[in-house]
Formats: structure tokens, sequence, C-alpha cells
């Protein structure tokens, strides 16, 4: 068992009032067989009661609707994770041709359609389909994605200021340069070319580990293995996704995942600062 | 002798390619219109004007209306064109037609719960499954949610076309936010001010009840804890082009017209702002999009918009009419499927034809849609919005054959069609002070609600005024008539 | 009431109101002032510049007279013309079409189409009076529909608010503008008799000549005239009555809320009572004064009024 303590923070400052907004954030660690939620607190900086529903993935979002003008607005969330140890290494044996008969199969597909559907965030141009390895039912599944995990890390370089969240993939692939989202659409878009069902992660990665985009929410990858279920690929770090890794939410890109949207009445900029802490203690 | 009078229908002049709704071959009216065009004959032109000239005055002074803009600033108002010459339509036709579109329905909606359901008539390979994922009308926010009631469709209106062989086809269903009821009610207020006398000869069938229906049908399908609902008509504003009728309705049903901007959401559920505070809302008849109803959670840029709304809709505390997402059953592409969606999930045969379709997977129907393209309309079964569709009249022999080779490369991916003819009736043109033959076709309403259906006895028969044109859409100079459905 | 369509109704009445009084104004200068007694004063220019005084238009040079009848009737570049009036009036009952009966609307909607289809050539030529006359029959059509066909209630209330709102102004506005015009006739020297014509046409610009005569039963003078259209409490042209009336249909919104200091109540209450126990001898060396401080006062009740009920 292993325990963190998790800080999100946002804060942001308008230039003129904020008549009125409605505001959700996706930032709750998901309590799950291998993460056990022993703390969770969040404040705002309005005195409103923030609420909660649930998103169509079943994830637990925040929400505030402010009524009243404001010109800032802070959030906090703190929450203390406990986690078991575990190696994602240990998957299911299935030979290649049944894996591959069964994920070809209509019902697998029908019932897995949502993480096999491009999206316009996740499509890969046709152009690129060839520099990708191929899954052919020749091999595991499993090693199929290990090798894709390592072959997208170095196609890409990590470059935090190349790119934002809109960024396209042909883009992307142009300049071979990207952040942690970046590495995701690109590793869901390749499952699903191969008819893969895979689905984009948020959350929190354990800054104690070197890891590389650690200050901000991490993003990863969850396969579809047959027999073994969901498997984590973090291919911005080459790794799979292990007890360092506390999972937010899941969807079918980013925009399923987007840590906090707003819908302001507003005109005039604003300034944001966002903070994210993970501490092994 | 006295020579008779000549009346005014005694000029209209048949046109034998199309089936005539009014008269038969001899020229004489059929028995379900002898009463009207008697009528009708005894009238003057300078009546039938005068007459024509105060409906219209009448219709704008009511304000229903829709603006043109042009460039002097000055937006000009113009009333939607209404043609006098009501559509008749004798009881027994009705009440097969009626039953077929229920039927319609009835399948439709069984279609979409399974399609965010179980997916069963996908896996028994009845639709194709890729069909429904890559419609962008399909809605991963509808998975797995159950609207109350289980109704997706409260309100759709399907449209029919009677072709040369004297029988209703179905053209499209609209499920979305169908417009035209307050048409259809205005016409006919219009009508019985100006022909008071012929309702008391022909036992036409009265459309009255349709906006208390639609209130009982709104009730039906109340959230879970709500005792007497709050329900309110949303619409885009009052530059929407179906403002009138949003506010129509609204008023008729004696319910708040309220806009997105009206409304918000705290805690889950949705209030509208009042003078003395928040009030809540139950249930939504929503003329806005689905697109555009939620800025959280459809497209952000949305005005017209609740943000919340869909959250609060999914933690089940308020209903939406229609349920969101119910565009992926009238793609042109599910459209053929509809008569197996009928089979598959009531075990009946449809009552009502689609437009008979040719599969050029087929051999035997490719090999006719290969020799006849010049007298087909030709598909791709994947594209929508028109793209890719060929009629055949109008392609030169050049064009024939690049269609015949795009067919014989890809075969499942064509469909086509007859080119279909819609009816014509007759039809008072104001250019000409005559009555013509013009196109027509028939939009019907059909309420569903928990456990109850409604049809409304008549509909909207809208008319292509243009001369020899088949583009029945007010967008395109349609105009319409008041349908009058006979005992 | 959703407060999209109290301010709806709001504006419609304030609307309505505004339009009556400008046309009013505007005929009633433009014909007197054909065969005013002073008409050296008097020359087009002179009335002319009232009007447009009115419209809120002061920076017109070398405008000829008939630019000034269409900026102030049909234009709706102008925003304050009569037709941009009767056009908003319109599309405020539009946007709470609901809140209305089908009576009310159809007038409201024939009064724009009349006016937004008045022949121009008509109305520059021969029209101008009849254009007016129709402003103000159709306006009393609006009053009884809205009288006869709405519950009274909310709604009604809150378009009476506004329309008293409105009226309180434009009276202001308009013995504003008036005093102006007789404070230059003055100072070039004029008769009693000359004078009492001023006074009528002031009279006649808030439709109050007949109930004036029938109250004093003398020729019209300054200091009955301004009693007359400032206080007295029976006269629907007069400020007073106006007050009375905004305080009678706040109440029926505010329903049974406790009048504290600042509250719009006790505001407008204050006004009343302000009015009611006033005379003119106290105010008649600061008429100016006080009619600033009145409109200011109403403007600012509408604002809070418009914040607490109508925002959105």
């Amino acid at each position: 068992m292993q325990e963190f303590f998790l800080e999100y923070f946002i804060e942001s400052k308008y230039e003129s009032p904020v008549k009125k907004a409605n505001l959700q954030l996706l930032v709750i660690p998901e309590s799950n067989p291998q993460t056990n939620v022993l703390e969770l607190k969040f404040q705002c900086s309005e005195s409103q009661e923030l609420y909660s529903s649930r998103n169509i993935f079943g994830f637990d979002i925040l929400n505030l609707y402010i009524g009243a003008p404001f010109q800032e607005f802070w959030f906090r969330l703190t929450a203390r994770v406990q986690k078991e140890e575990f190696n994602p290494f240990i998957v299911s044996r299935l030979s290649p041709e049944a894996e591959y008969q069964l994920i070809h199969s209509l019902d697998f597909k029908i019932d897995q359609w949502l993480f096999l559907q491009p999206t316009p965030l996740t499509r890969l141009p046709p152009e690129f389909i060839g520099i990708f390895p191929e899954y052919s039912g020749k091999n595991q599944l499993f090693d199929y994605l290990l090798e894709l995990n390592s072959f997208i890390n170095q196609l890409l370089e990590y470059s935090p200021e190349s790119t934002d969240v809109n960024t396209p993939i042909e883009k992307i692939l142009a300049f071979r340069q990207g952040v942690c989202q970046d590495y995701a659409h690109l590793f869901t878009a390749v499952c699903r070319q191969n008819k893969i069902p895979a689905r984009y992660v948020s959350g929190y990665l354990n800054q104690g580990v070197t890891f590389v985009g650690t200050s901000q929410l991490h993003a990863w990858v969850e396969v579809l293995v047959p027999e073994t279920g969901w498997i984590g690929f973090d291919s911005t770090n080459n790794l799979l996704a292990d007890h360092h890794y506390i999972k937010i939410a899941h969807g079918t890109d980013f925009n399923d995942c987007s840590p906090i949207i707003g819908i302001l009445e507003s005109t005039g900029m604003q300034k944001s600062i966002h903070s994210v802490t993970v501490t092994n203690q | 002798m006295e020579q008779p009078l000549k009346g005014i229908l005694d000029s209209y002049t048949k046109e034998d390619s199309h089936y005539d709704e009014v008269f038969k071959e001899s020229g004489e009216p059929k028995e379900h219109y002898q009463r009207i065009v008697e009528r009708f004959n005894q009238y003057s032109v300078a009546d039938f004007e005068r007459i024509n000239n105060e409906v219209k005055a009448a219709f704008f002074n009511q304000g229903i209306t829709f603006a043109v803009y042009s460039e002097d600033k000055k937006p000009d108002e113009r009333i939607f064109p209404f043609d006098l010459f009501p559509r008749i339509i004798p009881g027994r036709e009705w009440s097969q037609l009626e039953n077929g579109v229920i039927q319609r329905n009835r399948a439709i909606n069984l279609f979409l719960d399974d399609l965010y359901h179980k997916k069963k008539i996908l896996k028994d390979k009845v639709v194709p499954a890729d069909l429904i994922f890559s419609s962008k009308n399909y809605l991963k926010e509808m998975v797995d949610f159950t609207p109350a009631g289980g109704i997706y469709t409260h309100i759709s209106g399907t449209d029919l076309i009677k072709h040369t062989d004297g029988k209703y086809y179905i053209l499209e269903d609209n499920l979305r936010c169908p417009s035209g009821v307050s048409y259809v009610l205005s016409n006919r207020l219009a009508l019985k001010k100006s022909f008071f006398d012929l309702f008391t000869k022909l036992q036409t069938k009265t459309i009255y009840q349709y906006p208390e229906q639609l209130l009982e049908i709104l009730k039906t399908v109340k959230p879970k804890n709500t005792e007497v609902p709050t329900i309110v008509v949303v619409t885009p504003g009052m530059y929407n082009s179906a403002y009138f009728e949003h506010s129509f309705l609204a008023q008729k049903m004696g319910i708040p017209l309220v806009e997105g901007r009206d409304l918000f959401v705290d805690r889950n559920f949705v209030y509208m702002k009042t003078i003395h505070g928040p009030t809540r809302v139950d249930v939504i008849y929503r003329r806005v999009d689905d697109e555009f109803i939620d800025p959280l959670c459809f497209r952000k840029d949305s005005m017209l918009g609740v943000p919340g709304l869909m959250n609060a809709y999914r933690a089940g505390n308020v209903t939406l009419a229609n349920a969101p997402g119910t565009g992926v059953a009238d793609d042109k592409a599910v459209y053929h499927y509809v008569p197996d969606i009928i089979k598959y999930y009531l075990n009946e045969e449809p009552i009502l034809n689609n437009v008979l379709t040719y599969h050029c997977d087929k051999e035997e129907d490719c090999r006719y849609v290969l020799e006849n393209i010049d007298k087909l309309v030709v598909k791709p079964v994947d594209e929508s919005g028109g793209y890719g569709i060929t009629i055949g009249t109008s392609l030169t022999k050049a064009e024939i054959e690049e269609v015949k080779v795009r067919i014989k490369s890809n075969p499942r991916k064509y469909i086509a069609q007859p080119i279909m003819s819609l009816s014509v009736h007759a039809t008072f043109i104001e250019e000409t002070k005559e009555f013509e033959p013009r196109h027509i076709d028939l939009r019907t309403f059909c309420l569903m609600g928990k456990e109850s259906a409604y049809i409304l006895k008549g509909g909207l028969t809208r008319v292509a005024l243009k001369k020899g044109n088949l583009i029945v859409n007010s967008s395109q100079g349609g105009g319409s008539k008041d349908t009058w459905v006979l005992d | 009431m959703l407060s999209r369509v109290a301010n709806n109704l709001y504006w419609m009445g304030r609307y309505i109101e505004r339009a009556e009084h400008f046309a009013r104004y505007s005929r009633v200068l433009y014909f007197s002032t054909l065969d005013a007694p002073i008409l050296k004063t008097y020359d087009r220019k002179f009335v002319l510049e009232s009007i447009l005084y009115m419209a809120g238009i002061f920076d017109m040079e070398e405008i000829s007279e008939k630019e000034v009848l269409l900026k102030i009737g049909l234009e709706l570049q102008n925003s304050n013309s009569i037709l941009s009036n009767i056009t908003f009036a319109r599309e405020n009952a539009r946007g709470a079409r609901n809140a209305i009966s089908t009576d009310l609307w159809e007038a409201i909607n024939k009064y724009y189409h009349l006016a937004r289809n008045y022949p121009q050539d008509t109305y520059l030529t021969t029209g101008f009076y009849d254009f007016t006359m129709m402003i103000q029959d159709q306006t009393s059509i609006l009053s009884s529909k809205i009288y006869g066909t709405l519950m009274h209630d909310g709604e009604w209330a809150i378009i009476l608010i506004g329309m008293y709102i409105e009226r309180v102004i434009q009276i202001i506005r308009i013995i504003n503008s008036k005093l102006h015009d007789i404070y230059k006739i003055e100072q070039a020297g004029h008769t009693v008799t000359e004078m009492s014509f001023e006074w009528t046409t002031l009279l006649r610009c808030v439709e109050a000549f007949d109930m004036n005569r029938k109250f004093y039963r003398e020729i019209p003078d300054r200091e009955q005239v301004l009693e007359f259209l400032m206080l007295n409490p029976h006269c629907p042209r007069s400020i007073a009555y106006a007050l009375n009336g905004i305080r009678r249909y706040e109440e029926k919104i505010s329903r049974n809320e406790r009048k504290d200091s600042n509250t719009i109540g006790f505001n407008i209450g204050k006004l009343v009572e302000q009015y009611r126990y006033l005379s003119f001898d106290e105010y008649k060396d600061d008429i100016y004064g006080l009619l600033n401080r009145t409109h200011d006062k109403v403007t600012q009740i509408g604002s809070e009024f418009e914040k607490k009920y109508l925002s959105f």
C-alpha cells in the first residue's frame, strides 16, 4: 500500500466582472479496486456550495452555479489516496487468434463502440496510417500495445510549449512534438484505427518519481485487453500505469475529461493559474 | 336559353401525368370534393380574391409572419402563403394513414430505446452498426439513459406523398422539432370564418384538441416525485423563423414561453427566473436543436441553451421533449431500414410504404438500376444532406455513364429510388387569378406519451406554388393548405 | 411571471407612452404655431428646434422642414423617432406575446403595421396631422385593450408602471421644453394675452387643455398651468397623478413587502407624498430645480425597479 496526498488548485482573475457562470470540475480521484480515497476536501471562493453530478461515463463532477457578479475565482481540492501496488504486466494469455477474433466480433464492436469510434481529436489522418505498427493478430494484443507504447514515445518529442488541447493530430505528427494529451490522443487514434477499444484517461501522477509532466494533470490511455480488462498505457513515459497513476476519469478524448469547463457571461480577458501536487507520504 | 354562369373552377386544366387529388379523369370532381367544388363555383373571381385578401390581412395582423431582411434595414414581413382550397381526405383513407403513422412511430420509439440500451437490432444485423455509430446524431450522452416514461419522440412529424398510383408513401420522418402545427390550426380558423357553411355540410374532424393533447402528453412524462409539473416551451427567441409557432403553442397550452437565458441549473434542477425569484421547471418542450441546448455539454458557443441542462436531465429532474439524440432515427440512411425496424420490433407488416428502394448490393436490383439510371434517384447510403445524390432525368449521357462506373465499383454503397411524383391539387394562383394544379405533400403530427398516443386528424398540406416545382418547403416558395379529414 | 417577460412588458408600456407623447407634442407645436399671435418669434426654425429638442437631437444646423419631419416621424435610423418607438413597443410585445391577450397583441401589431406602412409622400405633404392623430387613436385602443383584456394582476401592473414612469418623464420634458420657449419669448417682451396662447399650447401638448378650462374657468397663466400639470391629483396628465399611478401598481408587484427606507416602495411613496403636500408658492422660484429632481428620482426608481424585478 502506498499513500499519496493530492492537491489541485486553480485561480482565475477576470478583467471585467463575470455576470454569471456555470462551472464544472472533473478533478476528484476515482475510487476503484486499486484506489481507496481516504480523505477528500474541496473549497472555493464562492459562498455557494459545490454540488456533484455524474457525467456520462459515471464519474463525479463538481458543479457550481454563480448567479451574482464576480471577478475572481479559486478552487482547491485536497485528497489522501491509498493505492494498492500491483504489477501491470500480469495479463491473461489468450491465444493471439482468439483475441483477434474476439476483437473483430460484431457483438464486441457494438458493446465497445464508444471507444472504437474516432473523434476529431483521435482520428488518424490516412497519410500517417502507414508509419505505425499494425495489429494483425499474429502477436498478442498486449505485446502489440507495448510496442506501440514505445513507438509513440520515440516518435514524439516532449515539448510543453508546442501544443494546446486543440492541436490537431496532423500538426502533432508533422512537428513530432507534444505533451501528454497529444501522446494519449495519438495512442488512442492508432488503437481505434486498428479496431482496438481505447479510452483517454486523465489523472494525477506521483511526482516523487521524476516523470515528465507532473505539475499538471497527466493523461494516458486505457486499452481493453480481452479477458484481462482495461490496461493503462503511458506513452509519454513509455510505461504502464501502475500505483503511481491516480485516475480521475476516462472518456473518448480530452473533451470528456477536461478538468474545468466554464460557461461564463463576461467580456474581457481572464488569467488562470493551475497547479497540481502529488506527494508520496 | 340562359347560359349557366361560369364557375371559377371551370377553367381548371388537369395534368394527366400526375395524380389529381380533386378531379377524376373525366374532369368531374371526386365524390368527397363535390360539395366544395360546387360551393367554390358559386363565387366570382372577384369574390374569391376578396376572401383571399381578407384572410391574408387577418394573418398579417395576427403576426403569422416571417421577416425578410433586405439591405435598406427595414425588414419586410410576409405571411406564409396560404391557399384557401382545402385538401380533403376521406375517412377510410385517413384511418389507414393514421394507423400507419402510429405504427411507424411506435417502432421508431422502440428502435431508439434499443439503440441507446441493448443494441439488439444491431447485433441481429437488421440495421448496420456502422451506420448508427457514425451518425453525429447518435449521442453518447443518451447511452444507458432512459427518459421519463420511456418516450423519446413525444412529437413527430411524418411526411407523406401520394404517388401516381394513388397510394401514400412515406417521404421522411421528422423526429427532432417538427414544426408547422400552428399553421394547421391557424389555417383551420381562417377557413371556418370564410366558409362556415361548408363545415355545416361536411363532417370535418376537429383539430382543436392538439394543444391540450400535447399538454396532456407532456404531463405523462413528468419527472418522478413531481406532483403538478411546471411545463414550459423553450424557444430560441423571437428572431427564430418558427417563433410564431412557439408562442402560439405556449399560449394555447397556457404555459410559459421561455428562452434559454430565462433558465438556469442549480443543484441539478432547472429553474426559471421570475420577478419573484426562481421557479422550478419540470418538463421542457424545447424547440432548440440538440447541439444548442446545453453549452456545457454540446456546443460551447451556443447562446440559446442552458448550461448544465443535460446534468439535470440525466439526473432525472427534468424531462426534455423530444429527447436528445432522436435525430439518429430520422437520418436519410436509416429511413430505408424503417420497414425492417417495424417488422423487427412489432412483428407486423408496415401499413405505409417507404418509397420503393433498390439496393445495389442485390444483383437483381443492381442490374435494374444500371439499366434505368435515367428514371431513378441514386443515393449513396452513407452520405447525408443530399450529398452525392443524382436525379436521373437531369443527367447527361456522360454523367449517366459516370454514375454507372461509380455504382459498379462499389455496389454496396448505393441505393436507388424511382423519381416520385407528388400528387397535384387545385390551388388558387394569385398571378393568373385561376385555379391550377400544384404539387402537394402532407405532414402529419403524432404525439406519444407514456401509454398514450394521439394523431392530429388532418395535418399540414404543403403546396409548391411554383408551377412544376416539387419542392414544398416554405423556404423554397412553398405554401400550405388546410387539410380536412372527413368522418 | 418571467423576469424577461416582465422586462418586455415594462418597456412595451414605456415605448407606447413615449410614442404617444412625442407624436402629440410634435403635432400640437407644429400646428399651433401656424397662426400664433407672436409670429415674429415663431420663425419655423424655432419650432423645428423645439421638436428636435424633444427627440433628443441638438446638433442639427441648416435643417429643412422635411428632414425634421422625417427624422422625428418615420426614420428607423433615429432610435427616438415615432416609428422607432412603435417598433420597439411591438418587439417587446412580441417577446411577451404569451403574457398578453391576443386582442392586445393584434392591436399592437396592427398599430405597428399602420405606422410602418404609412406612405412617406403622404406623410410629408398632407399626412402629418393624420399620422400623429393615428398614433393617438391607436394608443387609445391599446389603453382600452390593456384595461379590458388583461387580468388586473402582475402583467397588467408592470405595463402600467412602465407607462406611468414614462409619463412623468415625458411631462417633465415637455414642460421643460416649453418653458424654454416661453422664456425666450418673455425676454423679447410680450403681452399677457400673447403669453396665454403659449400656456394654452403647453396644456394642449399634454392633452390637458379641456381639463384645465373646466377646472379653472379662466384664461391660463403661468401659475395656474404649472400648478395644474404638476400638482393636480385628478388630472391624468399631471406629474402628481402619474406618480400616484407608479405607487399604486408598484404595490401590486411588491405585494405586502415592508417599506423600509430605500426600498422602491419607500422612495416612490416619499415622492408621492411630497407632491401631495406641495403648494405652488413653495417652488415657484425653483421650477426647473423641482422638475429636474423629480426626473432624477423617477429615473432612479425606474432603474431600481428594473434591477429588482426585470433583470435576468
